[in-house]
């Protein structure tokens, strides 16, 4: 019957430091967030990251390339710069 | 026949000193000796010019498409890698969430918040894309338009410079003096440069206007992920409240 008692504490126990543990997670910090709160800021700064990063791809300069002619251009004054 | 004897000794002295009057003439007007004499050559050497140069100016618009295009599949390579790898820690974040969430209307809140998220990227996905396309089928008709000038001008050179050279050669057979010929030659190549350069100047405004083409684009992309960026702090909100924080 003793062991049965001292059992039956046990679970109770148990199950209030559970739920103890399960406000704290649901307890605002010292910022307001929650645990789950967040979760939801850093799912939104993987998004926002992101189309940080697509924007920088989609938006590099390709003049390099566009105006690598310039040499065959340069190029035509050795036509009239030759000594003949 | 003393006569004879007198003619052949002066008809001998004239033929030696006939190649030193001829020397004495062109160290005088300071040309190279022989420019009439080379004048085949010089045409050759021009024709060999330009053809080098056509050459090379076709091969470096093929460069350039070619990059442009490499360029163009990269990123978007680039872009899908990192949209899937942004998914993936997303939805790991979204699930890590919802099997935390203690009620119905957590899990329903959560689900919305996915809804709104995948609503705004798809709005964003396609408004992007459609800049980037407006953007790339302009551009590539101003780089078209842009060495389509410079072949213009190039053609236009060449054929100057062919003219030149011909009317030195017709020159030359005329007997016109040499070092007129060939001066008369390298200023007009001269010329001819100048307004190949003044031709292909007309590029610089092509410039402008892939610049002007690049900012509406600019504007576009980064107006289209404020758009995202906004809809999902929208979201954000709503679900912090439904979580219970603000």
């Amino acid at each position: 019957m003793k062991k049965l008692l001292l059992l039956a504490g046990a679970v109770v126990l148990l199950a209030a430091a559970c739920n103890s543990q399960r406000a704290t997670n649901n307890q605002p910090n010292q910022t307001g967030q929650t645990a789950e709160t967040s979760k939801v800021d850093e799912a939104v700064s993987v998004l926002n990251a992101s189309v940080d990063n697509e924007d920088a791809i989609n938006l590099e300069s390709d003049d390099d390339v566009i105006y690598s002619d310039q040499t065959v251009i340069n190029g035509y004054d050795g036509v009239s710069n030759a000594t003949y | 026949m003393r006569l004879i004897k007198q003619s052949i000794v002066a008809l001998t002295a004239l033929s030696l000193l006939a190649p030193s009057l001829s020397f004495a003439q062109e160290a005088n007007t300071g040309a190279p000796s022989g420019f009439c004499a080379r004048v085949t050559n010089v045409r050759s050497e021009i024709n060999s010019k330009f053809t080098d140069l056509e050459r090379k100016r076709g091969e470096k618009r093929d460069d350039i498409s070619d990059k442009l295009k490499e360029r163009k599949d990269d990123r978007e390579d680039k872009i899908i890698a990192k949209q899937q790898e942004t998914k993936v820690k997303f939805e790991d974040k979204l699930n890590e969430l919802d099997a935390e969430a203690t009620t119905d209307a957590q899990k329903a809140a959560i689900a919305e918040f996915k809804a709104s998220v995948s609503a705004a990227q798809t709005v964003r996905k396609a408004t992007v894309a459609a800049a980037m396309l407006a953007f790339r089928t302009a551009r590539d008709q101003l780089i078209t338009k842009r060495q389509e000038t410079i072949r213009t001008a190039a053609v236009t050179f060449k054929t100057t410079s062919q003219a030149a050279i011909e009317k030195a050669r017709v020159d030359c057979i005329a007997g016109a003096d040499q070092a007129t010929v060939r001066t008369t030659f390298l200023a007009s190549l001269k010329t001819a440069n100048q307004k190949f350069h003044e031709d292909v100047k007309a590029v610089d405004k092509i410039g402008q206007d892939i610049k002007a083409l690049a900012q509406t684009r600019n504007t576009a992309v980064k107006a289209a992920s404020k758009t995202f960026k906004d809809a999902v702090q929208a979201a954000k909100a709503k679900l912090k409240v439904a979580l219970g924080s603000s």
